[in-house]
């Protein structure tokens, strides 16, 4: 082939992978290719034109793309790939054994994938390989620990257990529902004029509305005048953060006054009686 | 008979579909890479803390500083030798070999919107700066989005959950600038979380991508964009996007019409167990969001992680002028080590850390010496912010400030530094000139890269 005859068949391979949604770019002496955005329709018969490049094709992102085992066969040409992206798509353990000729691997996304131990087998003499990922992968503690004996330099990456997070957000809830909050007092309209806020520090109230209607909540400015903040429909609580020795004034959806409180430092909690 | 000579040159001119380059541009590009072909940050988060948040008590701790400056806090070492955080900040602390932290920032902005737009333009404020102008200096991530191609139905940045304001005023400096209003970053609602306390406000056209519009519907553009307009902006009535917005709402149709961008935004379709690590909150919510986004294709994601009003200090936003201890202790640092944290551990087990850049910006630090109200005031004089993924080094420290952190004490930087370092990671030349609209040329980036990669 000439030069020319070469630059052609290039060409055209390249149109036929952007066609299919792939993005190329230059890497090194080769090429950089991503399917993970726009080509996600990609399958096994689209990835041949990737097969077709060879030893041209450095990086290969196929995360989320519609490839199986049977298009694997393609990746085996390309010999010097150092990156693959293969998670959350549908290969196997079957389909990893292509990869096992792929000597210049450094990186191996598998995360959402059902790869198993069996799997990891094929990668045991992938020397240069630094980074494999397995979250959300069916492979154990077992197998893990064999592949790393074989690539003790590997760093493997099994991702969070979300059981033991979801169990640590349930302890937190339970531990912040108990936080004590002291009961302030209620002072009804009429008497004594809500007084000016002055700062105070940083905590919160939870205010309780025991009403059948919605009321207005309203800040007493340094200066005494009111700012509204919120309505609190009949029988909501509302927490809201508050300086303490803030006043807080609550009224009727009219403005009518019907009574305060004053935030203090520890946390409170009031009711709007009926 | 087929042409093939002419066939040839078609092709080398039109097609190549390297995204727009021809084969020969191809390969002197190819010529160029193949001296350095380091794998690099495809895409980047900015975290940035509104309204200035404290170096003392986040990533430059002075436990051993004098009395009437150290705080009420202590310190805690992080997984690497040598480097402490915030006592605040536990779960950070065990990523501390993922971030570079920079101690030495410094500018000379002490005012919110000209701290803000130094932070994220890189340049100070010349004349009187103005939201949206464009004359104003593009902010990092409209200028990311300049030099990245993503597909139909992608907007280049998005920022997330708020615009900035002050007082009700808003922010100059997140915007396009002289780019023009295509490289607005698009302002996206995160569709879940508890809100900050405090203020903040939707004025600009806010995109919401929960339309719950039927299939069937979807498919008439007309329609669509009927409904669009009304669900665009509901608080200035009369801005249509059908009168406005043109590159927005062609964009935004695309994304409607069902671009991976639309199903990122769908977070119901998170684990709900991975949705809690990020927090029952906005700001953690936002950037599972930002992760999500980046996944589909978005070059760059701004997130706010504060209300969006400074109202004077009141809620949760980091211009803690009033009992700053208790409101950090017990309102922002636990939020934003958390949601960061998991930002962290989620782009690290996805294998996307190496590819993602992430920038914890904020306006300032805060003054050493403790007001009359227990709390820290403005100080851009030395402040700290930090990096993680994208081919930073981690477990780093570039600079100090001296024992009070009231100056710098080594490798003083500036935030044009810090962009160039941005730029660096994402592989664009710091020094890449661009023309305005009038066709005046601007070299994008004043500073020099820090040596963090």
């Amino acid at each position: 082939m000439t030069t020319g005859e070469r630059l052609f068949k290039f060409a055209a391979v390249m149109e036929a992978i952007r066609s299919l949604g792939g993005k190329v770019r230059p890497f090194g002496r080769g090429v950089e290719i991503g399917f993970q955005f726009s080509g996600r329709n990609l399958d096994d018969k689209g990835l041949a034109k990737v097969g077709a490049l060879e030893r041209q094709v450095i990086l290969l992102n196929l995360r989320d793309t519609q490839i199986t085992d049977a298009g694997m066969p393609h990746l085996a040409k390309l010999t010097q790939l150092q990156r693959l992206h293969l998670e959350r798509t549908a290969v196997t353990d079957a389909g990893l054994a292509y990869l096992s000729e792929l000597k210049e691997l450094t990186y191996l996304n598998l995360y959402g994938t059902k790869i198993s131990d069996q799997g990891l087998r094929h990668l045991i003499n992938l020397r240069k390989l630094e980074n494999v990922y397995l979250w959300e992968t069916d492979v154990t503690d077992a197998g893990c620990a064999a592949l790393q004996k074989s690539l003790p330099g590997l760093r493997i990456d099994r991702g969070v257990d979300l059981e033991v997070i979801a169990a640590r957000v349930s302890a937190e809830k339970k531990e912040a529902a108990a936080v004590k909050r002291v009961e302030l007092q209620w002072v009804p309209a009429g008497g004594v004029e809500p007084p000016n806020s002055k700062t105070g520090d940083f905590t919160s109230v939870s205010i309780y509305n025991q009403r059948k209607r919605s009321v207005k909540l309203f800040w007493i400015e340094y200066g005494g005048g009111r700012r509204f903040y919120a309505e609190i429909s009949a029988g909501e609580t509302l927490l809201r953060n508050t300086y303490s020795e803030a006043t807080w004034l609550i009224t009727t959806m009219d403005e009518v006054p019907l009574g305060h409180f004053i935030a203090t430092v520890e946390p409170s909690q009031i009711t709007i009686p009926e | 008979m087929l042409n093939l000579q002419h066939s040839r040159r078609a092709f080398l001119r039109s097609s190549a579909g390297l995204a727009g380059l021809s084969v020969p541009t191809f390969f002197s590009m190819q010529a160029q890479a193949a001296t350095g072909s380091r794998v690099r940050a495809k895409s980047c988060i900015v975290v940035y803390t509104w309204g200035g948040m404290s170096h003392l008590e986040s990533f430059d701790p002075k436990p051993h500083g004098p009395e009437a400056t150290r705080g009420e806090f202590g310190a805690i070492s992080t997984a690497t030798p040598g480097m402490q955080f915030c006592e605040h900040l536990p779960l950070l602390a065990r990523h501390s070999e993922k971030l570079a932290v920079v101690r030495s920032v410094h500018h000379n902005q002490g005012g919110h919107q000209q701290g803000m737009y130094i932070s994220l333009t890189g340049r100070a404020p010349e004349g009187k700066i103005r939201a949206k102008s464009r004359t104003s200096w593009p902010s990092m991530p409209a200028m990311i989005s300049r030099f990245q191609d993503p597909m139909a139905g992608t907007p280049g940045a998005v920022r997330l959950p708020y615009s900035m304001y002050d007082n009700g005023k808003l922010m100059a400096g997140e915007y396009g600038g002289w780019l023009g209003e295509k490289y607005d970053p698009v302002l996206m609602r995160t569709p879940a979380g508890k809100p900050f306390a405090g203020v903040s406000r939707y004025t600009d056209p806010v995109l919401n991508l929960k339309l719950n519009l039927k299939e069937t519907r979807m498919r008439d553009r007309r329609s669509l964009l009927e409904r669009l307009d009304r669900n665009l902006n509901e608080a200035r009535p009369g801005v249509t996007a059908l009168n406005q917005f043109d590159h927005f709402q062609k964009m935004a149709a695309d994304m409607l019409l069902g671009s991976p961008v639309r199903a990122a935004y769908q977070l119901e379709n998170e684990d709900p167990r991975l949705r809690a690590m990020y927090g029952d909150h906005i700001g953690g919510q936002s950037l599972l969001l930002a992760r999500r986004l980046v996944e589909a294709g978005v070059p760059v994601v701004q997130a706010v992680c504060s209300a969006g009003d400074l109202a004077g200090g009141g809620g949760d936003n980091w211009d803690t002028h009033r009992g700053h201890f208790p409101k950090m202790k017990n309102r922002l640092l636990p939020l934003f080590d958390r949601s960061v944290s998991a930002l962290l551990t989620d782009l690290e087990m996805r294998g996307m850390l190496d590819e993602t850049l992430v920038v914890l910006l904020t306006d300032f630090g805060r003054t050493p010496k403790i007001n009359k109200n227990g709390g820290r005031d403005h100080h851009p004089a030395v402040y700290s912010v930090a990096f993680a993924g994208g081919g930073i080094r981690g477990g780093q420290v570039y600079g100090a400030s001296d024992e009070s952190g009231t100056e710098p004490a080594e490798l003083a930087c500036s935030p044009a530094d810090l962009h160039a370092t941005v730029y660096k990671a994402l592989g664009i030349d710091h020094h890449a000139e661009l023309h305005d609209r009038e066709g005046r040329p601007f070299r994008i980036c004043d500073g020099e890269p820090l040596p963090l990669i």
